[in-house]
């Protein structure tokens, strides 16, 4: 079962970040590389299937976005549940959203799997004076062993450089499996069910 | 020092003030207020004279109350204690020169130190417990500084409009609460202002308050985690009453087009370039200005349907209730225009003023909630005096009926529309009984209740919540009470789910009570609970629940099937794609999974402008409008069930776990690389 899902499904990426950070800007900038265009854009965006060379062979991801359901807290580790990479936006222009994005690198680095790749991405530079530095953004990511890059989702610096470069940090084909979905489950559908055959009692007696 | 410099500068009365009320009964009080006087209005003085102290003539001056000395300089020191070096030098010397031998000593410790100064300010609390008392009285006003001092947005308009009147004003008020007139009295003839009663609730509070607020995102970035906390706990009653008296009113846009609808040469409106579409009148509007849009909305050939609702709906994402009203009794008063014959001007004002009446009329029966007071009071007028004198009897009887009928409905509960009766609920015998647990109830009965206590919250949703992201905006949350609410009720029937797994320490029974809660989401996605089946599902996928393996082996094969349909059908794999293609095609009653509304709106929002060449782009709108269109589509047909209080009060969670907590429950029951041999 598991099997026939990953050869239908490409390596799944998330973006992740506090609210108004931009996120869905980016994926809009990506998508369309246009920031804010005329034309009506509808909901297909939400998420982007991108493709990107690596050793002469495409490497097929699919971009997750949250945008809008940040509320939904007790929802976040399904999203990232299965992904093989994540973006953690913030923006640099509201330091409470770089708190926060450390929160999600906690959380990803606890919780999510342990070979899930992280990028912080520092979104809106444009709205940074030239001389700041991203100084300790850069050694935190340092410390923590993040990818970083520098974006801004309205001139549009920086973006597909991102997504493209993120991809190629990405694990290849062959990694694939144990970014499974469902990598405890598919362990133990496996094992004989214990207790398979009982008949379940409705009251629980503790 | 410092007092008898300030009585040249200019602060004699409020000396001579606390000389005269020194005859009062409560001496200690006004000595506070005094300092309240003092503080504001020697501050810039004050720094001259310490630089010049003049320790003689203090000595000198026989003091008022014994322990005057000691609380102007615990003021003092409190309100200059900077890094200063020689400043505190000073300062200290003249404490030194003024106080007695013990409270030096303490002093000299704290040199240099703020924390020295909280150690002062503690040790005189413990030795005039008088003085604390008074404190402690005063708090009211105290607590109105340290409020606006905290919420720094506009802190210069703030600190701008605290002047001495306004002082005077709160000390006055003060006074009067606890009925000393006679110092009210003093201070009038002293300060020269006379007393006015509701003066300041009614207006300079609310000022203050409404400019303290105004920066909320400046709030939201340093007070982000408390903030939080009292949205969840009940910090939404707090902003509730905070609307009521009006001092969280929105920030209307100042740029509102204000010149009249029929002088306007600037506005515009553009269509949607579809050449095939020759009838006129079901054109798509792609952009206009808000006067060419009420004009469209009200033109005297023709009525857009679509349009008029799309407009309704969507309208407070550009403009307000009050202006849309001022537009459209504009548009019904037409002007006599030169170019048109007499027999065509009246034919055409009708049309026109037919029109304005059908929109008000769409209006009050789509969003009655719209209408403030003053906004009703206003259509009242138009009613009763304006359709009147323009002989429409019959169109404002229709208006007052329409009226009539959503004032009647604001009070009245939610209509189920079912006439038969809801299904018998499956309430097991020992309902009554006190130690009724969950697990006694039929899983298709917990699945109704907790439909119906969702639907409860999500039927109140509005469109307007659902309007320029407000629920995800620091700033426009107050908009969104009910879809903040309703995400919470989703976050706490997860955490609940949760919770109910890990009160038990032996996997075994963990294992039943997710085999529970499987069989409660199936009977949840009978009755097309999508939101509900969500939160299970994501409860079940938490970090701290889908680490259990053990308990998760001992859920039956046939029911972890199930639950892996739920989640792909949930999945959010193509934006949702296979649980879109479900929900349109079942029948209501359904409560949809909210998040992919959001979602969608968030990427409409920010992937069109909400302008397009200073016009209102109103394609954008029609994208919201389909959207909050389906959603409402669903809050209109109701559950026709049975509500059972006793398993509603089952369903709360008594003790909230935070996240962390759940985890470490998790980790404790079945340790990270844990054998099956090792935990119970």
């Amino acid at each position: 079962m598991t099997s026939k899902f990953l050869t239908e499904v490409q390596q799944k990426v998330v973006v992740l970040g506090d609210f108004s950070v931009g996120k869905s800007s980016l994926i809009l900038r990506v998508s369309k590389n246009e920031f804010l265009e005329e034309q009506e854009s509808t909901i297909g965006a939400a998420f982007i299937n991108f493709s990107v060379n690596v050793d002469n062979k495409p490497n097929q991801i699919q971009i997750w976005d949250t945008a809008g359901q940040e509320k939904f807290r007790s929802l976040t580790p399904i999203y990232y549940r299965g992904a093989i990479g994540a973006i953690v936006v913030y923006d640099v222009s509201r330091e409470y959203s770089f708190q926060t994005a450390k929160e999600w690198v906690e959380e990803l680095k606890e919780k999510a799997n342990p070979k899930l790749i992280i990028a912080l991405c520092a979104n809106k530079i444009d709205l940074l004076e030239e001389k700041k530095k991203l100084l300790k953004e850069k050694e935190y990511a340092d410390e923590n062993g993040l990818l970083i890059y520098e974006t801004s989702a309205k001139t549009g610096k920086g973006v597909t450089e991102m997504f493209v470069d993120f991809s190629k940090n990405l694990p290849k084909d062959q990694g694939r499996e144990i970014f499974n979905d469902d990598f405890f489950e598919e362990e133990f559908f496996n094992i004989e069910l214990h207790n398979g055959e009982k008949k379940t009692e409705k009251t629980i007696c503790c | 020092m410092s007092k008898s410099e300030n009585n040249k500068n200019g602060t004699s009365s409020a000396e001579q003030f606390l000389a005269q009320i020194g005859l009062e009964p409560f001496p200690k009080f006004q000595m506070e207020a005094h300092r309240l006087i003092m503080k504001h209005v020697k501050v810039p003085q004050l720094s001259q004279s310490v630089n010049k102290p003049k320790i003689q003539k203090e000595e000198e001056h026989t003091f008022l109350f014994p322990n005057e000395s000691i609380i102007n300089d615990s003021i003092e020191f409190a309100t200059f204690v900077e890094s200063d070096e020689e400043f505190e030098t000073q300062n200290d010397l003249r404490i030194q020169e003024q106080l007695h031998e013990e409270e030096k000593i303490s002093v000299l410790r704290s040199k240099k130190e703020i924390k020295g100064r909280e150690e002062w300010f503690v040790k005189i609390m413990e030795k005039h417990p008088d003085f604390k008392d008074i404190r402690e009285r005063i708090d009211p006003i105290s607590r109105t500084e340290t409020f606006l001092n905290i919420y720094g947005g506009g802190k210069k308009e703030v600190c701008e409009s605290i002047n001495d009147e306004l002082v005077y004003q709160l000390i006055m008020q003060y006074f009067m609460s606890l009925g000393y007139k006679k110092s009210k009295k003093m201070l009038e003839k002293q300060c020269g202002t006379k007393y006015q009663p509701q003066y300041l609730f009614d207006a300079r509070i609310q000022t203050l308050i409404r400019v303290a607020l105004r920066d909320t995102n400046v709030i939201w970035d340093t007070h982000h985690s408390e903030l939080e906390n009292e949205i969840n706990g009940g910090g939404i009653d707090l902003i509730n009453h905070l609307r009521s008296i009006n001092v969280l009113d929105d920030d209307e846009d100042d740029d509102d087009d204000l010149s009249s609808i029929w002088d306007d040469d600037k506005g515009d409106i553009v269509f949607v370039d579809n050449s095939n579409e020759k009838n006129i009148s079901t054109k798509k509007v792609k952009a206009g200005s808000l006067n060419k849009l009420v004009e469209w909305l009200t033109h005297e050939n023709f009525q857009n349907l679509t349009f008029l609702k799309t407009f309704l709906m969507t309208y407070q994402s550009f403009t307000s209730p009050k202006t849309l009203l001022t537009k459209l009794f504009q548009r019904y008063h037409v002007p006599k225009r030169n170019e048109l014959n007499e027999d065509d001007f009246i034919k055409k004002k009708k049309c026109i003023q037919i029109r304005v009446c059908n929109v008000i009329k769409l209006w009050v029966l789509s969003n009655w909630k719209d209408f403030s007071s003053s906004m009703q009071k206003e259509l009242n007028n138009f009613l009763n005096k304006t359709l009147k004198q323009d002989k429409h009897q019959v169109i404002a009887q229709t208006l007052q009926k329409a009226i009539d009928r959503q004032k009647a409905q604001v009070s009245e509960k939610y209509r189920t529309s079912q006439k038969v009766a809801p299904p018998e609920p499956k309430v097991p015998k020992n309902i009554f009984s006190p130690n009724l647990s969950v697990f006694d109830v039929d899983e298709e009965e917990i699945a109704r209740q907790i439909t119906l206590i969702e639907f409860d919250i999500f039927k109140t949703i509005r469109p307007k919540e659902l309007l320029n992201l407000a629920w995800s905006k620091p700033k426009l949350k107050h908009r969104a009470p009910n879809v903040i609410r309703f995400i919470e009720k989703f976050n706490s029937n997860s955490r609940w789910a949760q919770q109910t797994i890990l009160q038990y320490d032996k996997f075994r029974q963990r294992g039943k009570v997710i085999s529970w809660l499987i069989k409660i989401a199936e009977q949840l996605r009978k009755l097309n609970n999508f939101d509900a089946v969500m939160s299970i599902n994501s409860g079940l996928n938490s970090s701290a629940i889908h680490r259990l393996k053990y308990s998760f082996e001992e859920v039956p094969r046939r029911l972890l099937d199930m639950y892996q349909e739920f989640k792909d059908d949930l999945s959010s794999n193509q934006s949702y794609k296979k649980y879109r293609s479900i929900l349109h095609r079942i029948n209501p009653p359904c409560i949809p999974y909210l998040g992919v509304y959001l979602t969608d709106l968030t990427f409409i929002e920010d992937g069109n402008p909400d302008k397009i060449n200073g016009l209102i782009n109103f394609s954008k709108r029609r994208l919201i409008f389909d959207v909050i269109f389906e959603i409402q589509n669903f809050q209109q047909r109701g559950y026709n069930l049975q509500p059972v209080q006793q398993i509603h009060s089952l369903l709360e969670i008594n003790s909230v776990y935070d996240t962390k907590k759940i985890f470490a429950q998790s980790l404790k029951y079945e340790p990270r690389g844990a054998k099956r041999v090792d935990i119970k």
